[in-house]
């Protein structure tokens, strides 16, 4: 199903290993526990719920960069979006969301992959893109605002919450959730990158 | 800062088939089924329905404390905002109605996977997910996050501790003073600990032999049983009523 076996690699020669696999399994973890940590405290509020994606990817950052620079194949970045869309569907968030997270996780791993996974802007980029995944749950908001407002209103959803929301969501936030993203994901990556220059690759973390 | 243990990790002792826990493919199905019924749920009343089908769930996995906890926490929520429509403040009220309406989901959810993690070892986790002829590389991942997800959470509390010991609070005040000191007061730690717990665990995990391509056998037997009958059942229910409710609709 994943890419480990049928997209060459390009730097790393083969498949994931089960080495990999944990790794990946154990980074997923902590890109959840930070997801969480941006996505309690925003998305509850239909006016801050907008600050949620830039706020998870301005969390994120670090961890993803160092499950690259730990696993630099195809794959880890495709199985920790399945896992965490996975992780979104089970609890109960939009389904929207799931499915853009495994596309973000394709998208991600392509790009790191452009480079070899060891190309510092191209691995930057590749989080940039990957971090837009949450737009998945808000994307229908514009593509079909009615059709949104029936699924939130009909799931309980208070009328006034939807009339804020979308009072909110005009035009322009659409793009400017876009560029929040990009640049709270460009900080947070810029900052990951430090961490792993200044503390991992001396500590001989990262793959060599 | 080493792996600790999960909750369900402690093995069923020696040819002890699990005591009134079901199949974990059941209680996957069930996860699935009110993660499926409350994505389509079409009015409130609907959701009280899904949670009771939770709360049942608990009680025949044998969590009934959990289940009651839950369904306690869920009814002073409901009580809680029972008065919300009848704010004058608007911002207020669809602040705390869109709260209610996501923990609305979020609850129920949360129940059935809590208690499917509590009652499932990793070991059984995983032989089930084989059993559906999932791929490696989906089911080694996913077994290796559910089992280190509540790691990470005993991590951050020891590195608040020894943030506040040496005076850093890791609060919002610190982060706007020094930043980047404080990120990496954070991050350093945590991505540490978890670098080496993966390295611990894959070398354990390919001792006891993950690489093998043979068929991968499990102590404990799963399979369908009387117990998969009451554990599935909440499902099956509210999986065809939000079926039914959104074609009649």
């Amino acid at each position: 199903m994943l890419t480990s076996r049928t997209a060459p690699a390009a730097s790393t020669a083969g498949r994931l290993t089960a080495r990999d696999l944990i790794t990946c399994g154990v980074f997923a973890a902590l890109m959840l526990f930070f997801t969480m940590a941006g996505g309690a405290l925003l998305a509850p509020n239909p006016v801050l719920t907008f600050a949620m994606p830039a706020a998870v990817a301005l969390l994120t950052g670090p961890v993803y960069l160092l499950l690259i620079a730990k696993v630099p194949k195809h794959g880890p970045v495709v199985i920790v979006g399945a896992v965490l869309g996975l992780i979104m569907f089970v609890t109960g968030m939009y389904w929207g969301w799931a499915v853009t997270y495994v596309v973000a996780g394709f998208v991600g791993d392509l790009v790191a992959g452009a480079g070899g996974f060891r190309s510092q802007g191209l691995n930057l980029l590749s989080f940039m893109l990957f971090s837009l995944n949450p737009l998945g749950s808000y994307a229908m908001l514009w593509l079909s605002p009615d059709s949104y407002a029936a699924y939130l209103v009909g799931r309980g959803t208070e009328q006034a919450y939807m009339d804020t929301m979308l009072a909110t969501g005009v035009g322009w936030m659409f793009p400017a959730m876009i560029a929040s993203i990009l640049g709270c994901a460009l900080i947070s990556g810029l900052l990951g990158r430090r961490l792993l220059r200044r503390q991992f690759e001396k500590a001989g973390v990262t793959a060599r | 800062m080493s792996v600790r243990s999960g909750r369900a990790d402690e093995p069923p002792g020696p040819g002890a088939r699990r005591t009134g826990s079901a199949d974990p493919r059941s209680k996957l199905f069930v996860l699935l089924a009110v993660a499926a019924a409350t994505a389509l749920s079409p009015a409130v009343w609907f959701d009280l329905v899904v949670m009771g089908a939770a709360a049942v769930f608990a009680l025949v996995l044998r969590r009934p404390r959990m289940g009651l906890v839950g369904l306690a926490g869920y009814a002073a929520m409901m009580a809680a905002l029972q008065g919300v429509p009848r704010l004058d403040h608007v911002a207020l009220r669809t602040m705390l109605g869109s709260f209610g309406a996501l923990m609305r989901t979020v609850l129920p959810c949360g129940l059935v996977a809590a208690v499917t993690v509590s009652t499932t070892p990793v070991g059984e986790f995983m032989s089930a997910l084989n059993a559906l002829r999932l791929p490696r590389q989906v089911v080694v991942p996913l077994a290796i996050m559910l089992r280190y997800a509540p790691t990470v959470r005993a991590d951050w509390a020891s590195i608040r501790d020894a943030m506040r010991l040496r005076g850093i609070g890791p609060g919002p005040i610190t982060l706007v003073r020094h930043p980047v000191r404080t990120i990496e007061c954070v991050y350093v730690p945590l991505l540490m600990s978890a670098s080496t717990a993966a390295d611990e665990l894959s070398m354990a995990a390919v001792a006891r032999g993950i690489e093998n391509p043979a068929r991968r056998t499990c102590c404990t037997p799963i399979g369908f049983g009387r117990v998969d009958v009451l554990a599935t059942a909440p499902g099956i229910v509210v999986l065809v009523l939000a079926i039914v409710l959104r074609v009649n609709a």
